[in-house]
């Protein structure tokens, strides 16, 4: 309750009140809009069975296999990368090598778990992942970071529970219930087209924050310099989140879940799976359309295979446990194995019901204009980019696939799969994605692996 | 030499082997020095600060001829003891025995931010009632071990949301418009809604408010309220109020602060820490002609919080944390082998285990001997029932709560549960598996219908996982005559093992024990339990990481009631005050 918070009061106020102030936030809003990409990282555990995604006839001539038949309506817009490897990000700078933990953190960080400069104890990948990167050059200072949405997410060992990593030793984990993403980001913010109510309530809601500003400062000054640092943080995630809790008015995101929407929903339940990636997408698209944020994960299961999809029949869950030990390890219990050819079908059966959700989300994104670009959707200014933590499910590391959908604003070149040269390291496409982005850094992950290089023919302009 | 060395001990020991290879699985160096090791006549003599590596060829040979597998257990014990063993205290060095556990209280951080459970308290306070629709947030347990560690107590970036939004659907509330009795319609309406804003920042505050502040209300209520009349004013304010981080910080009495406030600042504080919620206004009234800045008033008024109900709230989160049960929420067991056993009623099992051990610590004078070591009643449940075996299931750790939350969906788990023990029990700290974890679980080879010591039999020859799960495994495989959610093995399986027949090893004890019972009578008999317990409590009650002052206190409350051990209340009520301001 200081009096500085009154100049802070009154600038809130003159910035309501100003038209001029509001038309050049207008302007710089319509600016912001023609530069505007959006980027969501997906991942799905397990890997792909490479034969039953696509394959690459003559040319730029390619026919999408069971896995990615759902997502026909896309083809054009597809840019599949076939080859690629974790192997040397792996090999780098450690001989410890586990495909599913390291491959995990290798395909979305390009590097893997060393020993932290936090505690000296090794316990996450080098850091940072692709999406943080991403959001340093997409997102408006104020927009809040990556959000991350989970299905099923979970795991024992750090390194492979989450794809997001702000840093080293910094693993920002998914959220699997949409309830509480609701709660974080949406609730209580339905409009009831009251533009001067609102806008009142908006000046509230400034000076409301304005005030804690205000009533932390002054905390700050009669304390230790160890509380002071705690204040400061929190004072900073208060500055973090003014733009979700007030969100601007023209964008405000109109949006209703129920709890019967989601509570008592099994992600091991083939039905209420669907259900939930559905509703995460729900979320994911009122986020960009109120621009909440621009950068978002989506992260299906994790990567050590911890799964147990009940739907799938006996001998892919024969032990009552999970994928990774019956498709992966070929296990079916009993000493007995399940043939390669039948781990690759339930693969890529599985796969086919994930695609089957991402086509929804494309549509639903293309069937929303963009804001202040009536001519465009909000797709066109989306990227989605589609991983796992290897290739065939049965440890390869050598085999990998990256589809990217969306073209990073023209850059890519979609409508292709490209063959690259075996064992291309994962931290050259990764480089050029972010590149694509209109990222500046000279490489992803741990730089002697990419060593800048940029895979020429993702590009348009190649 | 050492490649000779290296070589006998590789090749002649094949428990070296597992050994040698384990201690580099828990994050140790093979390299470092290590103690002496001694077994009886089996004298494994390394010295202090030599290598493995570098050891001359006449003490290797000692080695290999002397080593066994109890030797090797115990050498390993030693060795997680001395490196990874408990970080959280040393005894003794540097100690000068100081018995009171207050004395390094005066170091509290100046300000904390309230919990969850804190916050949602001080609105019924202020409010009568939690207005709806309001989202919770539960603090998530820190370094401590528990969720109100000041330090781990932090605004991210969701809670500031949900503080934000929330202030906003409070001022909007019918509970706060209650609080509110003026009617808009009298002339007096203005003076009345403004006395009661400032009635309403008081309490939010818990302190009388500043001129400043009183008149900086007035002036935002008489603003607001000409722009908008009605009720409209007082939720403007409330929304500032509850928003407010002198509502959701706690600020703590400093030095400088005028007696009065101290007072009032100490009161909300041992409250909070023990009620959870602000001092209510007739305890506040009680000790009004009480200096609280001394120890003795405290102490009295601790004790008039410990007397309440409300004091079980301390230590349900106490126990909820320190015993890791608090899983109702994710309680899934096996719907065909234990068919019945349900959230709910894990939950009813959740409770009587809570009450149970909250009326032993502040009516009965527990102590942690007590606590673990007398007889407790399973409450008989029509829903499923789990028998109470008077004579072999003694203290919480038999409790079906307590093994159900360290069993797995289908089976116990030795190894969840022997981790408990030694982390929590003994604060050890084990190091988290290796990556490849699963891949190595995966690829055992059990035995057709195996038992879980099947299962053991094969991790401990693997060296990757042994010298860990030997650790752990013997410990937790105590417990094997109770299944997943804590009723007696079948028949069947109880004839297939034998309880006894694993050797544990830790500081100052080792051998083999009958069964569960008397395994933790003997761990609880140990100075190094007791010391943890006290260390853990301690913590949680000063809601702090211990320094090495608190540590010295703790030890020599040990010491000193080494045989009848410390009354719990006791160490609670040590922890809390607060001496020197």
């Amino acid at each position: 309750m200081a009096s500085r918070r009154k100049l802070l009061k009154t600038a809130a106020l003159a910035f309501f009140a100003s038209p001029l102030l509001r038309q050049l936030a207008q302007a710089q809003q319509q600016l912001d809009a023609t530069r505007r990409q959006r980027l969501i990282v997906m991942f799905t555990e397990l890997g792909y069975t490479p034969h039953l995604w696509s394959q690459k006839e003559s040319g730029s001539d390619f026919i999408l296999k069971t896995s990615l038949l759902p997502l026909q309506d896309h083809k054009q817009e597809m840019l599949i990368l076939e080859n690629l490897s974790t192997n040397k990000t792996m090999a780098a700078r450690t001989k410890v090598r586990n495909l599913h933990h390291q491959g995990f953190s290798a395909m979305f960080t390009g590097s893997v778990a060393l020993p932290s400069s936090v505690d000296g104890k090794t316990h996450g990948p080098w850091g940072p992942s692709i999406d943080h990167l991403a959001a340093q050059v997409l997102h408006d200072p104020k927009v809040h970071n990556p959000v991350h949405f989970g299905v099923q997410t979970g795991g024992a060992v750090m390194s492979s529970r989450t794809i997001s990593w702000a840093a080293d030793g910094k693993p920002e984990y998914h959220q699997n219930n949409p309830g509480k993403i609701f709660d974080q980001y949406f609730a209580g913010l339905l409009s009831d087209g009251n533009a001067s109510e609102e806008e009142r309530a908006q000046r509230l809601k400034k000076s409301v924050i304005d005030d804690v500003y205000a009533d932390l400062q002054d905390l700050m000054r009669s304390v230790d310099s160890e509380t002071k640092k705690r204040l400061e943080a929190d004072l900073e995630s208060f500055r973090q989140v003014e733009k979700v809790v007030i969100p601007d008015l023209v964008n405000r995101p109109k949006i209703e879940l129920n709890q019967a929407d989601y509570q008592g929903l099994n992600p091991s339940n083939k039905g209420d799976r669907i259900k939930l990636m559905r509703l995460q997408m729900k979320l994911m698209v009122a986020g960009f359309k109120a621009d909440l944020f621009r950068v978002s994960t989506l992260q299906v299961g994790y990567g050590n295979g911890g799964t147990n999809l009940q739907w799938m029949p006996r001998g892919f869950s024969a032990r009552g446990k999970h994928w990774h030990g019956e498709v992966s390890h070929r296990n079916a219990g009993n000493g007995v194995r399940n043939t390669q050819e039948q781990c690759d079908t339930w693969t890529a059966e599985i796969l086919a019901v994930y695609a089957e959700v991402v086509n929804e989300l494309i549509h639903e994104l293309k069937s929303i204009p963009e804001v202040g670009q009536p001519d465009r959707s909000l797709w066109d200014n989306t990227t989605l980019l589609w991983a796992s933590e290897m290739g065939r499910p049965e440890h390869k590391t050598n085999s990998c696939l990256y589809t990217l959908f969306g073209s990073a604003g023209g850059v890519l070149k979609t409508g292709q799969h490209l063959i690259l040269p075996p064992n291309t390291p994962t931290n050259q496409a990764q480089l050029t994605l972010l590149r694509a982005l209109g990222h500046k850094t000279p490489s992803f992950g741990f730089p002697e692996v990419s060593g800048g290089k940029v895979i020429s023919e993702m590009l348009a302009s190649a | 030499m050492e490649s000779a060395l290296s070589f006998r001990l590789f090749r002649k020991g094949s428990c070296w082997l597992g050994f040698v290879g384990a201690l580099s699985a828990c994050g140790k160096n093979t390299e470092g020095s290590f103690r002496s090791l001694q077994n009886e006549d089996r004298l494994v003599v390394i010295d202090s600060n030599v290598k493995v590596d570098s050891l001359p060829r006449g003490e290797g040979d000692a080695v290999t001829k002397s080593i066994s597998e109890d030797a090797v257990l115990e050498a390993a014990s030693a060795l997680v003891n001395q490196s990874g063993g408990p970080p959280e205290f040393s005894l003794s060095e540097g100690c000068q025995n100081q018995g009171d556990l207050s004395l390094s209280r005066s170091e509290v951080a100046p300000v904390k931010l309230l919990s969850g459970e804190q916050y949602r308290n001080s609105l019924r306070h202020i409010l009568g009632a939690v207005p709806d629709g309001l989202s919770q947030f539960d603090s998530v347990a820190g370094k401590t071990g528990f969720p109100n560690a000041t330090e781990d107590l932090l605004v991210s970036q969701p809670l500031a949301i949900t503080l934000l939004k929330n202030a906003e659907k409070i001022s909007k509330s019918d509970e706060l418009m209650m609080v509110f009795p003026c009617n808009t319609q009298n002339t007096d309406y203005k003076q009345c809604a403004e006395s009661r804003v400032l009635e309403l920042a008081a309490k939010a505050f818990r302190r009388p408010l500043s001129d400043l502040e009183a008149s900086e209300l007035r002036q935002t209520f008489q603003n607001s309220d000409i722009h908008v009349p009605g009720v409209s004013g007082i939720q403007a304010i409330a929304h500032r109020l509850f928003a407010s981080p002198h509502f959701f910080y706690q600020q703590r009495a400093k030095p400088t602060d005028s007696q009065e406030l101290k007072r009032i600042k100490i009161a909300h504080e041992l409250s909070f820490a023990v009620w959870q919620e602000p001092a209510s206004s007739e305890l506040l009234e009680e000790f009004r002609s009480h200096d609280l800045t001394k120890a003795g008033s405290q102490k009295l008024f601790i004790a008039k919080l410990l007397q309440d109900p409300r004091a079980r709230r301390m230590i349900k989160e106490f126990l909820l944390h320190w015993l890791e049960i608090d899983k109702a929420g994710e309680m899934a067991k096996d719907p065909i082998l234990f068919t019945g056993f349900d959230a709910a009623v894990f939950q009813s099992l959740e409770d009587d285990l809570v009450q149970t051990a909250a009326r032993k610590i502040l009516a009965e004078n527990a102590t942690l001997v007590s606590l673990l070591t007398d007889s407790l009643d399973v409450p008989e449940s029509d829903l499923f029932p789990i028998e109470t075996f008077a004579d072999s299931r003694l203290g919480l750790l038999q409790h079906p709560t307590f093994i159900a939350s360290h069993s797995h969906s289908n089976s116990a788990a030795p190894v969840l549960m022997g981790l408990f023990l030694r982390e929590k029990l003994m604060c050890h700290k084990i190091p988290a598996p290796p990556a490849d974890f699963s891949e190595v679980e995966q690829s055992l080879v059990l035995p057709e219908n195996p038992t879980l010591r099947d299962a053991y039999s094969l991790r401990k020859d693997l060296p990757q996982c042994a010298s860990c799960h030997q650790m752990m495994e013997p410990l937790g495989l105590a417990f094997d005559q109770w299944d997943a959610v804590g009723r007696l093995q079948s028949p069947e399986y109880l004839k297939r093992i034998t309880l006894g027949d694993t050797f544990f090893s830790v500081k100052g004890l080792s051998g083999n024990f009958a069964d569960a019972t008397d395994m933790i009578a003997k761990l609880v008999s140990t100075q190094e339990v007791r010391m943890c317990f006290v260390n853990k409590l301690a913590s949680y009650v000063k809601a702090k990481r211990l320094t090495k002052e608190d540590l010295c206190a703790a030890e020599s409350r040990v010491v000193s009631h080494q045989k009848e051990g410390v009354p719990i209340i006791d160490i609670i009520t040590e922890s809390l005050v607060r001496p020197t301001l």
